[in-house]
């Protein structure tokens, strides 16, 4: 045999084993299961046949940027829509993401999460350049009119703080690697860019599937 | 020998890389893409498709020695690459927390990525450099 055709065959060879392989291992590995979390942060009608899952980071700009394009969605699909947040605090990058999402979680204890959620994204800048974020935290919590002791007890409640991460770890088994990472039914859109050329799209297609355009 | 544990170094990493991306929703890495702000939003979705298979590929063949020396090049020309968006996206500011090189599997800023290439990329040429290469499929195909 001659050697260019050894090469090849060779070559061919390794890269049908290589797909093989990397089709093997994929097969199977549904990123976009949706699992209905404890204390679920939601928001829409219930039931509603289009499920948006959102995982986010208060301290990330792109996942404010994201927000308005969310919010469209959000008002065009009010009657079939229903959103829910997740913690995915980026610890390393984002000095206070993680004592934000403990705040926002103590919030949502007494059913302000949204406010809450608002307040952070709306003044972001503010608190993410601060050497004390977490008096201006307890300030918007008091803003909101969160009882202070409850808000107190939360914060110093360890589960508050492991209900985060367990949010945050089925991120990591959903394939989630950087926020805002949104699920539509399911359907993985990363970053504002990606929702608002595809979001509105999807939306459509899940509603039409289910016969509810 | 050294230029064996070089071409494992090089090809592993490169495997990894694709692997990692291979594994991952494609959105993931479209949106690394996106956040480099160089490629048109029409190529963002074949690129992100293709260059894991790529990086997959040739760093197996450089693992195994297979067109070692063609292999390299293919690998040094991706590393060359990255080192200039990396260096734009630091000169520009871009907002980019890491790299995006890995997936989710190692996380690393512009700058640590920079250094790291660099570094494969001289190991790349020194691959380059050698005609033949031991424990190599080259080595068995032209016995």
């Amino acid at each position: 045999m001659n050697i260019r055709r050894r090469y090849f065959l060779t070559g061919s060879g390794i890269i049908v084993a290589l797909v093989l392989l990397v089709f093997s291992v994929r097969f199977g590995r549904d990123v976009g299961a949706f699992s209905n979390l404890e204390n679920a942060k939601v928001k829409g009608p219930h039931g509603a046949p289009v499920q948006v899952v959102v995982y986010s980071d208060f301290q990330c700009p792109a996942c404010k940027n994201a927000l308005p394009v969310l919010q469209e969605l959000e008002n065009e699909f009010s009657e079939t829509m229903q959103i829910e947040f997740r913690h995915y605090p980026l610890e390393r990058p984002h000095r206070w993401a993680m004592t934000a999402a403990t705040f926002a979680e103590c919030a949502a204890e007494q059913g302000k999460f949204w406010e809450y959620h608002d307040r952070l994204y709306l003044d972001q800048a503010t608190w993410s350049n601060t050497d004390d974020a977490i008096s201006l935290f307890a300030r918007y919590s008091h803003e909101l009119g969160l009882d202070k002791e409850k808000i107190q007890k939360c914060l110093e409640n360890p589960e508050t703080l492991q209900r985060i991460r367990r949010e945050r770890s089925t991120g990591v088994w959903q394939k989630v690697e950087s926020t805002p990472t949104i699920f539509i039914n399911g359907q993985l859109i990363v970053g504002g860019l990606q929702l608002k050329t595809k979001g509105r799209e999807i939306v459509l297609e899940e509603l039409k599937k289910l016969g509810k355009v | 020998m050294l230029v064996l544990v070089m071409r494992f170094l090089v090809g592993a990493v490169f495997i990894y890389s694709g692997w990692e991306k291979l594994m991952s929703p494609l959105p993931n890495f479209m949106a690394v893409l996106e956040g480099y702000q160089i490629l048109k939003s029409s190529l963002i979705q074949p690129v992100a498709f293709i260059f894991p298979w790529l990086e997959l590929v040739f760093g197996t063949f450089l693992a195994l020695g297979f067109l070692s020396r063609a292999s390299a090049s293919v690998l040094a020309v991706f590393l060359a690459t990255f080192i200039v968006l990396l260096s734009r996206s630091l000169l520009l500011h871009l907002p980019l927390l890491e790299c995006g090189c890995f997936g989710s599997g190692i996380s690393l800023t512009p700058a640590q990525a920079i250094i790291l290439d660099a570094g494969l990329l001289v190991t790349s040429f020194i691959i380059m450099a050698r005609k033949s290469h031991v424990l190599s499929v080259d080595q068995v195909l032209h016995k």
